[in-house]
């Protein structure tokens, strides 16, 4: 179990010689050893960059650190496996060659490679797709490999960057069942980024709201729901009022941008 | 959609037709044979080259030249394109020179060639080489910079090291493509090499071309063309097949062997 640490990150886009983006200003924040943190926030408010910083795809403008079990991170690595949005399966790969991809880079033994693959296998639903080629897979049976191969790789955190945006409701819904279990059977350390505050509430142990660009922590939100977080608790009082809190909290941040584009006379 | 029978059928077609009317203009309106042999005087021809050997030697020779120059051509395009794609050092570096190289025309630099290489094996290779190998390079260059860069990213973050990401997913990443490029320029070393036969050869189908046409032996020209044609097709199949067994991934719609 591992614990992830970010203090006072910013993050500056170059543009042309003269111009820059803020994307990222101040950004502090920490997920706990087994929490399930989630990032939600306006389109362009920076959670990709700072998904993509935490992984090593990045860097940061100096002065920032991200630490993981206290330790810096540097560069991309296996201790931080990330799932993308668009599907990053290797298509001339099956599924299973897939999965065994992360071990096979660092030598593992054959059998022990099939054996920690049937496992996420199983955990994920992929049994009997194991010889087929990614490229006859539906959108959410690819990111099921995508995330048992992360998964198989044993990473210390998960790194989950809007992983079922592209999917329909219901494979959503189905999704959302099936990473829940796995979660709460492997209890790794994870932070996702999700635009569905549904999916925030139903997945988390806690929420980072942030505010349209530049990109900072507005606030953090606990989840507290006691019990299953099957799908029916999308009704329960529970999760209506974090959903009205975050609510409140996105709503302001629309209004506060309609002002200033009236103040500016536009 | 035609299925894999009736393709042949009516690839068949387009051949036949052309057979067809190469035969009327030569029967119907009595072209000059000097000009244009009918089929039956090319196959004529065809079957006497053959019977000698003479034929069948000068085909070998073409195509083992036409081989092994392309080969030595991927051979250094293969590394160089790829670096070109993954490194701003070695773009800024071979980039413009490959851009300047490739515009010049092949045909101007076989004198260049005879004065360095003689009018032996390794100046067909040379001009092979100079036909093909800036191309190559460009192209190899694009096929493996438009792998997708989060397949990169996703390896990256799985633990692959700068060398594991090269070899494991760029290169089968780009394969499919890569292996067009090849295609396509073999074809065009058989542009370069019969224009090297034409200028400096005493074997070879471009060799054999250009000396009889001063004996007006255009229906050995005939059988030459028709040879040149052939050894093409059977080239393009080897590597449509090579494609469609190493690479079955990337199938396309329209694919077939
Ligand atoms: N390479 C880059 N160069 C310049 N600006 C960039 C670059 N990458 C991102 N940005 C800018 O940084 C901001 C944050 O982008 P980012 O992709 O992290 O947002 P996001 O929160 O993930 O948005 P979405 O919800 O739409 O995915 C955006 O305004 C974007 O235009
Ligand atoms: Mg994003």
């Amino acid at each position: 179990m591992s614990e992830l640490e970010i203090r006072n990150l910013n993050k500056t886009f170059r543009v042309t010689k003269r111009s820059s983006v803020t994307a990222l200003d101040n950004i502090s924040l920490n997920v706990g050893s087994g929490e399930f943190a989630v990032l939600v926030g306006p389109s362009g408010c920076g959670k990709s960059t700072l998904l993509n910083i935490v992984a090593g795809l990045d860097t940061c403008d100096p002065g920032g650190e991200v630490l993981l079990d206290g330790k810096q991170i540097k560069g991309p690595g296996a201790d931080r496996g990330m799932v993308f949005q668009s599907y990053t399966l290797f298509p001339w790969l099956s599924v299973r060659k897939n999965i065994e991809f992360g071990p096979s880079l660092r030598n593992v033994s054959e059998p022990e490679r099939r054996t920690v693959a049937e496992k996420f296998i199983k955990e994920t639903g992929l049994t009997g797709f194991e010889d087929m080629l990614p490229g006859g897979l539906s959108g959410g049976m690819k990111q099921r490999v995508a995330i048992a191969r992360t998964l198989a790789n044993s990473p210390k955190m998960l790194l989950m960057d809007e992983p079922f945006g592209a999917l329909d409701a219901q494979t959503r819904a189905v999704m959302q069942e099936m990473l829940s279990k796995v979660w709460q059977k492997e209890r790794t350390t994870v932070l996702f980024v999700t635009h569905d505050i549904d999916e925030a509430i139903l997945m988390g142990t806690k929420i980072y709201v942030m505010s349209r660009r530049p990109g900072r922590i507005k606030q953090m939100i606990p989840v507290n729901i006691s019990g299953e977080r099957g799908h029916k608790v999308t009704l329960s009082p529970e999760f209506l009022a974090i959903k009205q809190q975050i609510m409140d909290l996105i709503w302001e941040e629309s209004e506060q941008a309609s002002m200033e584009v009236n103040g500016d006379g536009i | 959609m035609t299925n894999k029978k009736s393709y042949k059928s009516t690839s068949f077609i387009s051949f036949a037709v052309i057979i067809l009317i190469w035969f009327t203009a030569t029967r119907v309106f009595s072209v000059n044979k000097v000009f244009l042999p009918s089929p039956g005087i090319v196959a004529e021809a065809l079957k006497r080259l053959l019977k000698d050997g003479m034929l069948l030697r000068y085909t070998w020779m073409s195509t083992k030249r036409v081989f092994i120059g392309w080969l030595i051509s991927v051979i250094a395009a293969l590394p160089l394109g790829m670096l070109t794609a993954t490194s701003r050092f070695f773009k800024a570096l071979l980039q413009p020179v490959m851009e300047f190289m490739r515009y010049l025309p092949v045909v101007a630099l076989v004198p260049l060639t005879l004065l360095y290489f003689g009018i032996g094996e390794s100046q067909k290779y040379a001009i092979i080489f100079l036909g093909t190998f800036f191309q190559l390079i460009l192209m190899v260059s694009d096929s493996v910079a438009s792998v997708d860069r989060n397949m990169i990213n996703a390896a990256a973050t799985l633990g692959a090291a700068k060398k594991q990401q090269y070899f494991r997913v760029l290169l089968p990443a780009a394969l499919p493509s890569l292996l067009d490029d090849m295609r396509l320029t073999i074809g065009w070393a058989w542009t370069y090499l019969v224009v090297a036969e034409m200028v400096a050869a005493d074997a070879g189908l471009g060799y054999m071309i250009l000396k009889n046409q001063r004996y007006l032996a255009t229906d050995v020209i005939f059988a030459g063309l028709i040879m040149i044609g052939l050894v093409g097709l059977v080239t393009d199949f080897a590597f449509r097949l090579i494609s469609y067994i190493a690479v079955p991934w990337a199938r396309r719609l329209n694919d077939n062997v």
